[in-house]
């Protein structure tokens, strides 16, 4: 009573007219009997086995029976599962079925490769030298030849003698094609 | 005979009188809290609901309470938290039908005026931030003091001043607009 003759007087000073909503406004309906019912309707069995089972359900989610009894087991299957994995990962080949045949094949690449190595090698080196013709006798010499010969045996022969030897030869290096011959020559030889 | 708060929670520790303690308990608030629920409803059965949910809660957390402080401030507290998150629920739901706090009001069928104005006040709570609508439900209709007020929302009394008189200019802006 006493609050509420303060809570009045404060009402009046900020706002008359919540005051005279205050005084005008009655209490809501309330269905008869409802208070003497509260308690009995709280208490039925419907109340407490399912309304509080509800609000506690409500409340906290629904965890199936025995869920945490078997949850360590499970979840240490499931480490294991992902680890045998992971294990088996790492030794498959790309290709298990056909591992003879690609040790085969890449012995035979390799011999390929190595095959045309020395082709290609042989191929460089091999000198595209003229075949020397000896029917001509001292003629097919070379002229290193020629004169390492003369030097050692030039007291054997006259003027004349080799003149007439080397006569041919030198005619035949004097002629054009067998001049480009010699140039090819002296370079493959350098 | 009326069990005093006192004598209520000593029975309500054990398992025997815990029944027995919480009908008495339910008999001396359940007045009190129906009509505080209803100020932040507008019907009966939603009322109820909030009601017995408050009942509910008290009942599963009643060996949580220490006795620091009065058994109705606990239970206002639990019955206004209550009522404000059932409202913001129905708020996301739909909007309510606000005709009908017009025929539930024992006024409206005297006169009209007293319907309307229960149903202007009503709208105008309505649109109030959830801290000044308890403050403004424990004042204006439940006539509680400050001090009360301050123990149930844990708030200052002088912040709750503020917030009441905020709430008071607010509720008139609305009704004069």
């Amino acid at each position: 009573m006493k609050n509420k003759t303060v809570i009045e007087e404060e009402l009046r000073e900020l706002s008359p007219l919540l005051l005279l909503y205050k005084r005008q406004i009655p209490l809501p309906i309330v269905p008869e009997a409802y208070f003497s019912e509260v308690a009995t309707t709280f208490f039925s069995e419907k109340l407490k086995e399912n309304t509080i089972q509800q609000f506690i359900l409500k409340d906290k989610p629904i965890v199936p029976n025995d869920y945490f009894e078997g949850f360590e087991q499970q979840v240490m299957h499931k480490i294991a599962k992902e680890e045998k994995a992971i294990k088996s990962g790492e030794v498959l080949a790309l290709y298990p079925k056909d591992r003879k045949q690609m040790v085969l094949f890449r012995i035979l690449a390799i011999a390929a490769v190595l095959a045309g190595v020395v082709l290609l090698i042989n191929g460089v080196q091999a000198p595209t030298l003229p075949q020397k013709n000896c029917s001509d006798g001292v003629a097919c010499l070379s002229q290193d030849e020629i004169y390492h010969y003369m030097n050692t045996h030039s007291n054997e022969f006259s003027m004349q003698e080799i003149k007439e030897a080397v006569a041919p030869a030198l005619e035949r290096q004097n002629s054009p094609s067998e001049k480009e011959k010699n140039s090819d020559l002296d370079i493959e030889i350098m | 005979m009326k069990l005093t708060d006192e004598e209520i929670l000593a029975l309500l520790k054990h398992p025997d009188t815990k029944e027995k303690a919480f009908r008495s308990l339910l008999s001396n608030y359940q007045e009190r809290l129906y009509y505080h629920v209803r100020r932040y409803v507008r019907n009966h059965e939603d009322a109820n609901d909030i009601l017995q949910n408050t009942f509910i809660k008290t009942w599963n957390a009643i060996g949580q309470f220490q006795g620091n402080s009065a058994i109705y401030t606990w239970l206002y507290k639990i019955a206004s938290n209550e009522a404000i998150t059932f409202i913001n629920k129905q708020k996301k739901i739909n909007t309510t039908a606000i005709e009908q706090s017009v025929v539930l009001h024992q006024g409206a069928t005297d006169g009209l005026d007293a319907g309307v104005m229960a149903q202007r006040l009503q709208q105008a709570i309505d649109i109030l931030p959830d801290k000044q609508k308890q403050v403004f439900i424990m004042r204006y209709y439940d006539e509680l003091s400050y001090e009360e007020i301050a123990a149930i929302v844990d708030t200052s009394v002088g912040a709750l001043k503020a917030s009441y008189h905020h709430a008071v200019k607010k509720i008139e802006d609305f009704l004069l607009s």
